[in-house]
């Protein structure tokens, strides 16, 4: 009998250790839960009253359509039925492939694919939180991580974290990756940023953090491990490459990825941004929405700036200018407010903001009514 | 020395490994493309980039007549370029606009083609016609079926588009995806054309 509960001692030591350890990140999970839960009911009130906009038939004709529009129809595409370049038109090979793997995967459990985009996308963003909490209590602290935290889950553009876009599962895969090399376990860094820079190209810029820890600690370190570190910075880019190889591969064209994108207005180019500002005008006689994006552009360059207050290291500030000034360089400012919710030294910058009781709570208030805001207007607007 | 090279060697590993079981994963988890929508869109492809065909058709009992067909673009109201033809039928040379609904060109309003007369320019030779119709099999829903079959004795694949005027079938070689022949099998009025690329060109 005592035997026996000498063996089950460290099993309930752990067990009580993994409470414990849930316990005091609870928080989280109200947080993500409130984000979530506005988003979700937005969607249901659009779904039930609300303007049709440019949603397509299926869309609507699913309850939270809505969550699964706009470039959700090409993910889901692809995970339906594989990468199609279709010359002179809008075509999917456009959207890297890990999220429509996913989706595949998931599906054959059984549910819809708008089921299964919603669903993968809130529970994964439930698993970013916790990996950029802890992400943040090792780089700038526990209480500018934990107001990060709370400001990523209500965050106005975080809607999207919510759609069928792979946003939530690259935010928890950079984050992962970079905790993972903060602690040494440079396989599974390597494995995360890799993750993360098949379900968006921006994924891989957290190479920038990676090569700042593999060579901070490099001394200490064998060649092996040293190997593994510098490996662990190089393989995003590698598993960038294994894309248009693949796209070769399948549909005989390695470039269908930069043909696609030009079907969307982006081509990269070292003057590309004078053609972004040469062609707001026109962007904006196409759609006004396009102020939003230069406007979320100037706010993460100042927030990024900000960053540097709250002692974020260089490189995940340049990973954070990589991810919303390069975009510009294809000619145009489409989707940067999106792209910032791949910056954590964007959010590390607001925390910072927001590091009085008063500027917390406006903060706070004013991301939930704009989240509430921003979601309602996706029959319209791009995100 | 050595060791740097050990560690820059496991650092190439990493990265090779992630790479290979990068493009692995893909190559097993994704689906490859119906064949209907590869022939579709390589057909599509040949006739982007402004492809200027002639052709020979036949529309009911009328007589054969022969085209040339040559995309452009012209400035319409508000000087923006949209996409249309300059379509010689028989020695008459006319511009249709194929873009948008409505168009305005050069002050007058034109409407775009629709029905049999969208298939006539199909017949005629229009490459942006012939793209676009065959763009509609390979829309977000739909898989197209392939066939197979031989025109002027070589090895030809078949696309099949429904439209308003009848059942569109067309030819196109296997190799290059050029389209060969087209045919219209509609309810009241049937039609074929052979395309050839305008002489002097390969």
């Amino acid at each position: 009998m005592i035997e026996r509960a000498e063996r089950a001692s460290p099993a309930l030591t752990s067990l009580a250790a993994s409470v414990e350890w849930v316990r005091e990140r609870a928080w989280i999970v109200v947080w993500w839960s409130a984000g979530r839960a506005l988003v979700l009911a937005v969607a249901l009130v659009v779904d039930a009253v609300g303007p049709r906009g440019y949603l397509a038939h299926d869309e609507r004709s699913h309850v939270f359509g809505l969550l699964a529009s706009w470039d959700g129809r090409w993910y889901r595409l692809v995970a339906e039925h594989g990468y199609l370049l279709v010359p002179e038109r809008q075509s999917d090979p456009a959207f890297f492939p890990l999220y429509p793997m996913l989706l595949r995967a998931a599906h054959g459990l059984g549910l819809s694919y708008a089921s299964t985009g919603l669903l993968l996308s809130n529970v994964v963003l439930l698993v970013a939180l916790f990996a950029f909490y802890a992400l943040g209590t090792e780089v700038v602290g526990a209480m500018v991580a934990r107001r990060a935290t709370v400001y990523v889950a209500i965050f106005p553009a975080g809607y999207v974290f919510s759609m069928s876009y792979p946003e939530s599962f690259v935010l928890a895969a950079m984050s992962l990756a970079a905790l993972a090399a903060l602690r040494g376990r440079w396989g599974l860094a390597a494995a995360c940023a890799s993750a993360g820079a098949l379900a968006r190209p921006e994924g891989a810029f957290v190479a920038l953090p990676l090569l700042a820890i593999a060579l901070d600690g490099q001394r200490h370190r064998s060649p092996h491990e040293r190997g593994l570190a510098f490996g662990a910075a190089l393989a995003p880019f590698a598993v960038l490459a294994s894309f248009p190889l693949y796209l070769g591969f399948v549909l005989h064209d390695p470039f269908a990825w930069s043909k696609a994108e030009s079907r969307w207005g982006r081509h990269f180019s070292p003057i590309g941004f004078v053609d972004a500002f040469d062609r707001l005008p026109a962007a904006f006689d196409h759609s006004a929405w396009v102020l939003r994006d230069l406007g979320a552009l100037a706010g993460y360059l100042l927030l990024l700036w900000l960053a540097r207050r709250s002692s974020v290291p260089l490189a995940w500030r340049l990973a954070g200018l990589a991810v919303v000034a390069l975009p510009v360089f294809s000619g145009s400012f489409d989707s940067i407010a999106r792209f910032g919710l791949l910056v954590p030294a964007v959010f590390w910058g607001l925390a910072w903001v927001g590091r009085h009781r008063h500027a917390d709570r406006a903060i706070r208030i004013a991301s939930i009514g704009l989240l509430a805001a921003a979601t309602a207007t996706i029959p319209y607007a791009f995100p | 020395m050595r060791r740097g090279i050990a560690a820059a060697l496991t650092a190439c590993g990493v990265a090779g490994c992630g790479g290979a079981a990068a493009w692995a994963l893909q190559a097993a988890a994704l689906p490859r493309p119906a064949s209907g929508s590869v022939v579709a869109a390589r057909a599509m492809s040949w006739l982007a980039g402004d492809r200027a065909l002639e052709s020979t058709f036949v529309i009911g009992t009328e007589r054969p007549v022969r085209s040339r067909c040559v995309p452009t673009r012209l400035p319409v109201g508000d000087g923006r370029p949209e996409p249309a033809v300059l379509l010689e039928v028989d020695g008459r040379r006319r511009v249709v606009a194929v873009g948008p609904p409505y168009l305005t060109i050069r002050g007058t309003r034109a409407e775009k083609p629709h029905g049999l007369e969208r298939v006539r320019l199909a017949l005629a030779g229009c490459a942006p016609v012939l793209q676009s119709l065959i763009g509609s099999l390979v829309g977000l829903q739909t898989t197209p079926t392939v066939g197979r079959a031989r025109v002027d004795g070589r090895a030809a694949q078949t696309l099949r588009i429904w439209t308003k005027a009848g059942r569109l079938t067309v030819y196109v070689d296997e190799q290059s995806k050029r389209p060969l022949t087209v045919t219209l099998a509609g309810p009241r009025v049937v039609g074929r054309a052979r395309l050839r690329l305008p002489r002097g060109r390969g």
